[in-house]
């Protein structure tokens, strides 16, 4: 019988190894125990056990960081990471407090892991370090999309004028797009991006008034400007939640009525779909969240106005055919802080399991609610300053953008 | 067997000389004799095609010190299965760079290789893969290990790796509670 300890910079699995080693010599070393001492799984390298790792589904790779210390060193080491599917990892926010210097500062919060498990820089530096002259100008992120951010950067120093970078912090790379017809004036922007679907990325930005909308292609690197074609002209003001579902950039309207509007990468296709529970002209309420839930669309209800929370799924678009999920009340949400506030702002929903991530009460205390279960977690305190929206995050280690490295 | 080692300026000729053999014998670490086909050895392990490109083969048998005969024998039945199967076009392209190609899906022939296969096999044949360079093989073993820990419980895991929990009751507690998402039923 031999052993062959593979070389593990990982001491716990060492450990493991003299204890196994020190056990054998009190087993009789008989056909059977052989047999049941002989343990190939336990010879395995560090880099042929990410190998089968990373064909796990994401869920059960994080349920896995529990097996053993080695493990979970493996999982998260960020050397791997790379290798391994990924999920929600956390949020880009913005803080901003008078009462402190710099007032105003970009943040990146962890969702999951309270302690790192490897000393060193944070995984995704919220400065975005790896964009030339990022200590210079004030880079200003405007969305997030499955593993891009887009950014504002002013072209100079002392101008107004700014272009649009979009980057991948997990490969730090970027790419500086081409002017759009608003010669870099600031207009309302989406990010649009499904590397499932298409390697390429697309940029929306919405002309004021609603009259059109300027599309950007990552593929043709050029933008191509669409006349709208929404019932009724569909103002975008930059507040409203939206989605890229399907190939169509989803956007809550509220200009003359709430509206779900929709427009397609190339901008032939513009549908408008009425919202569930939302009838008659504008009003003081707030026109809810667009996100993806289990495959399909969802509008979920939020604001001061709310006694629930409901979660609606778009069955059919042509008929305008919404399916009530779920509901839970807004005490329920909020009873875990104090005190409790009688609103939520939803973040985003988690892209692999059915839970609700929102914000709430005075020191914005993110939360996710769990659908199936109703259960409500406190994730942490984001703190008073924080400023809306919070960007999800989702790395992306596969592909690379073509211009900056 | 002669090798003509005059002609043996250019790699393409030394190895037509030597093709009058067409099956290389291997050595496993139990010292048992196996013989494979040289082409479908070539085409699958990169470290056998470089020990045969490299005249490195030895007619009494390939000292592989590395791998035990169960491994070994699994490995060349691999080989000479893969010999009499069609390649699918995926399959020949095998340029492929680690861990960046999608994978495809095994054939309904390697399917039923893996399946018959015992845990402890199943682990000495990922190992005897990797270490023969033999990318496809290694492929389709992972993709069955890891086909059988879906859904399984962290306990679970522990059993089929032979793993010692090496966590406190708190550290596990705490770890169950970061990330309660992914401990609910999928």
């Amino acid at each position: 019988m031999q052993l062959h300890p593979v070389k593990s910079s990982f001491r716990p699995f060492a450990k493991d190894l003299i204890h196994f080693q020190a056990a054998l010599p009190r087993r009789k070393m008989g056909r059977r125990s052989r047999r049941k001492t002989r343990n190939p799984a336990n010879k395995l390298t560090d880099d042929l056990i990410v190998e089968i790792l990373s064909r796990l589904p994401v869920k059960s790779l994080c349920r896995f960081k529990s097996v053993s210390s080695r493990w979970n060193g493996l999982i998260s080491d960020p050397v791997h990471r790379r290798r391994l599917p990924q999920t929600l990892a956390g949020l880009f926010y913005d803080t901003w407090n008078q009462a402190r210097f710099p007032e105003e500062a970009r943040h990146f919060t962890s969702l999951w892991e309270r302690r790192r498990p490897f000393p060193g820089p944070p995984l995704f530096c919220p400065s975005f370090s790896f964009i030339p002259d990022y200590e210079d100008v004030d880079i200003s992120l405007t969305d997030s999309c499955n593993g891009l951010l887009l950014c504002r950067r002013p072209k100079n120093t002392s101008s107004d004028e700014f272009c649009y970078v979009v980057c991948n912090p997990a490969t730090e790379s970027w790419v500086v797009l081409p002017d759009s017809s608003a010669g870099g004036k600031v207009r309302n922007v989406r990010l649009a991006f499904d590397p499932v679907d298409s390697p390429h990325f697309y940029v929306f930005e919405f002309e004021f008034g609603g009259r059109g909308v300027d599309i950007y292609s990552s593929q043709t690197g050029e933008w191509s400007y669409k006349k709208s074609e929404w019932y009724q002209y569909r103002g975008i003001s930059g507040e409203e939640s939206s989605v890229f579902f399907n190939g169509l950039l989803h956007i809550v309207t509220v200009q003359f009525q709430c509206m779900l509007a929709a427009v397609d990468v190339v901008g032939e296709t513009w549908l408008t779909v009425s919202l569930p529970e939302y009838v008659g002209e504008m009003n003081s309420r707030d026109p809810g969240f667009v996100g993806q839930y289990h495959g399909q669309l969802c509008y979920i209800t939020q604001g001061d106005c709310e006694t629930h929370m409901s979660i609606w799924v778009l069955e059919n678009y042509a008929f305008e055919h919404w399916t009530l999920k779920h509901r839970v009340s807004v005490q329920r949400l909020t009873e875990k802080i104090i005190p409790p506030p009688s609103s939520y702002r939803l973040v985003t929903i988690h892209p692999h399991c059915n839970w609700i991530l929102y914000s709430a009460g005075w020191d914005q205390t993110l939360m996710a609610y769990n659908v199936d279960r109703g259960e409500v977690h406190v994730i942490r305190n984001l703190g008073s300053d924080c400023l809306m929206p919070y960007f999800p995050y989702v790395p992306l280690y596969s592909g690379s953008l073509t211009d900056g490295h | 067997m002669e090798v003509d080692k005059g002609k043996g300026e250019a790699e393409e000729t030394r190895k037509v000389a030597e093709a009058d053999r067409d099956t290389v014998t291997l050595k496993s670490s139990d010292g048992k004799l196996f013989e494979v086909s040289k082409e479908a050895a070539a085409r699958l392990s990169t470290v056998l095609a470089g020990m045969i490109a490299g005249g490195s083969i030895d007619d009494n048998g390939t000292d592989l010190k590395q791998i035990g005969s169960e491994a070994l024998e699994n490995v060349v039945d691999y080989c000479n299965k893969h010999a009499n199967s069609i390649p699918s076009a995926a399959l020949i392209s095998s340029s492929i760079s680690f861990n960046t190609a999608p994978f495809k899906e095994p054939e309904e022939w390697e399917r039923k290789f893996v399946d018959r296969l015992s845990h402890d096999a199943l682990f000495d044949l990922v190992e005897a893969a990797n270490f023969l360079g033999m990318e496809r093989l290694l492929d389709v073993t992972c993709h069955k290990i890891s086909e059988m820990m879906k859904g399984k419980s962290p306990d679970q895991i522990r059993e089929v790796f032979n793993i010692k929990n090496d966590y406190t009751k708190e550290e596990l507690e705490e770890i169950r509670q970061e990330l309660a998402w992914a401990f609910y039923d999928d």
